[in-house]
């Protein structure tokens, strides 16, 4: 069973409410049938961190008069997380809603609901996969401290450590000391004392991303060249380790990070990775197709 | 003369501060309590007033970890004479731990407590620094680093996109609770550092091979940091600092490829060193 030829048979006019939300922002679609009727952006939304933000998601599905929600949240990790969402969300709405994390609708959205992997890389990196029996596969996402490998903080804390090497003495020239000088200040080792400061602020690191890719395209700098292929190289082995599991599934890139020419080129070149179809808001309407479609069949049946 | 004073030398450390107070050679008491960290503990500063003003020292030296730069030092110690009356000499930890290892003389001491550091002194001159970048940037081969390392190649293990290994069952055992809940911990708050060590020590205890890979990853790290100190300061002796050189197979691959030896007097000792000091101390304790 896929996704696309079920609801729609059901009931043809339903009006869907996607979401995607993150820690650095969200964006929501209204589709009605297979159209978008509607676009709606919100601010950042992490259920961990911002506590109204079950009521600003109730707001935005009561506001929209839509038949039923999906929702893609940055931060639930587990069935528990979603069952709690889903507990407080429905004291404030009786719309059916479905509730998952923000990997999970990007996938969907990326091959309109068919079987398929992405990897996320923005700040953090993830990869999420699902196979043509809906099986879904989580991999990597263990955050900044623990993995996060080849995300936009780690490229960034990458580029830092490179400064720092350069004024150690114990590594090579590179221009990832001005990239790094130009937020930080000619000294490279106040970036220490800033970055420890706000242990928690990883946009301090990932914001040097596009920098340093500017700096690489203006002059050849074997470092920072050197990031960005490892970059991939850790991304590729999350693709790699979903079709380990799940089968020779094709795979899209989803993020800020695959903006970086070299890393897209490299990536690329290691996984055969295809652009997404789709964005992950869209693929928040299909999860809502499918599960409130689920939920009726349930019901269909009792 | 400063020899008949009170001299308090302080080492306060990421993972604890030890203190020694003294009055020419004689040992007049020990003190601890707890880390200070300028970078992390926002009451580092409060903590050691409160210290010296307990000792009545009048004369002070201190390795505080997490200083940086010349500016912040005179800032710290005026800020710390003003409140105390006492005077006061500080260096970063390192220094004072340099000062202690060689009794005042020439060398390369490498520093692996909770965070990692080299520093070396060729006897006169400023004091040449390797790593010691925190726990968020570098500290390779630290405590810090070991743990991290192990929770990262468990969880890799455990995902399947590192190699398999006993490292998740390890990892679980030593914090008492899944994987998952340890990713959550660690996230919670970055500056507690508990979660890690607590893996650290069991990682310390094991004999699995994926447990003694880190380790020796951990010793490769710190013989970089002594060697590439030697490369530009030239053949100095070196020393070894810190609760990770007691894990015998990182302090054994260690002595294996630079001949340190332990220090001959603690860093508290370097720091009264750094308080009373000649002239080539005061020299080393320049920031650069």
């Amino acid at each position: 069973m896929t996704l696309t030829d079920t609801p729609r048979t059901s009931s043809p006019a339903r009006r869907v409410l996607g979401v995607d939300a993150g820690g650095t922002g969200t964006r929501a679609v209204v589709v009605e049938g297979d159209q978008v009727v509607d676009r709606i952006e919100l601010g950042p939304l992490n259920i961990l961190l911002h506590a109204d933000s079950a009521a600003r998601l109730a707001a935005v599905i009561s506001e929209t008069g839509v038949d039923g929600a999906g929702l893609g949240l940055a931060g639930v990790q587990s069935v528990g997380d979603a069952e709690s969402v889903l507990a407080v969300l429905r004291t404030h709405t009786s719309v059916p809603i479905a509730v998952t994390d923000d990997s999970e609708v990007a996938v969907l959205g990326a091959f309109d609901g068919k079987s398929g992997g992405v990897v996320i890389a923005g700040t953090g990196s993830i990869a999420c996969g699902r196979d043509d029996n809906g099986r879904v596969l989580r991999v990597g996402g263990h955050g900044f401290l623990l993995g996060d490998d080849g995300a936009g903080y780690w490229i960034g804390r990458e580029c830092v450590r490179a400064a720092l090497r350069e004024a150690d003495g114990s590594g090579p020239a590179t221009s990832a000391t001005a990239v790094v000088q130009q937020v930080f200040g000619d000294d490279v080792r106040d970036a220490v004392r800033r970055i420890h400061e706000f242990p928690t602020d990883r946009e301090l690191l990932s914001c040097l991303v596009p920098i340093a890719a500017a700096a690489a395209d203006a002059v050849a700098d074997e470092v920072i060249e050197g990031i960005f292929t490892s970059a991939a190289a850790h991304l590729a082995r999350l693709a790699d380790t979903l079709r380990k599991h799940l089968g020779p599934i094709q795979v899209a890139m989803v993020g800020g990070v695959f903006r970086v020419a070299t890393v897209r080129a490299a990536f690329v070149a290691a996984t055969g990775a295809v652009p997404a179809l789709g964005p992950p808001e869209i693929g928040a309407v299909r999860y809502a197709q499918l599960k409130l479609h689920e939920e009726m069949a349930v019901n269909d049946r009792s | 003369m400063a020899a008949a004073k009170l001299v308090l030398g302080i080492d306060a450390g990421g993972g604890s501060t030890r203190a020694v107070l003294m009055r020419e050679e004689e040992l007049v008491s020990r003190h601890s309590t707890g880390p200070m960290n300028l970078l992390l503990h926002a009451d580092a500063s409060d903590r050691l007033v409160a210290l010296i003003n307990e000792t009545n020292a009048e004369l002070v030296g201190v390795g505080m970890p997490g200083l940086r730069n010349a500016l912040q030092l005179l800032k710290f110690t005026h800020d710390v004479k003003q409140r105390t009356g006492a005077t006061v000499i500080a260096a970063d930890d390192a220094t004072i731990g340099l000062l202690g290892a060689f009794a005042g003389g020439p060398g390369i001491v490498v520093i692996a407590g909770t965070g990692s550091v080299a520093v070396g002194w060729p006897g006169k001159g400023r004091v040449n620094r390797v790593g010691g970048h925190g726990f968020l940037l570098g500290d390779e081969g630290s405590g810090y680093w070991i743990g991290r390392a192990a929770i990262s190649a468990a969880l890799r293990s455990r995902d399947g996109t590192g190699p398999k290994s006993g490292l998740p069952e390890i990892v679980e055992r030593a914090a008492g609770t899944r994987l998952e809940e340890i990713v959550m911990r660690v996230h919670s708050d970055a500056t507690d550092r508990k979660q890690v060590s607590k893996v650290t020590r069991a990682l310390a205890a094991s004999t699995d091979p994926a447990a003694t890979a880190i380790l020796e990853e951990a010793a490769d790290h710190l013989i970089a940091m002594a060697k590439s100190l030697q490369a530009s300061m030239g053949d100095l002796p070196v020393a070894m600092v810190g609760g990770v050189f007691e894990i015998p197979i990182v302090s054994r691959r260690f002595i294996a490829a630079t001949d340190a030896t332990k220090p001959l007097e603690a860093p508290e000792f370097g720091a009264v060193r750094l308080a009373i000091g000649d002239r080539n101390a005061r020299d080393a304790a320049l920031v650069q």
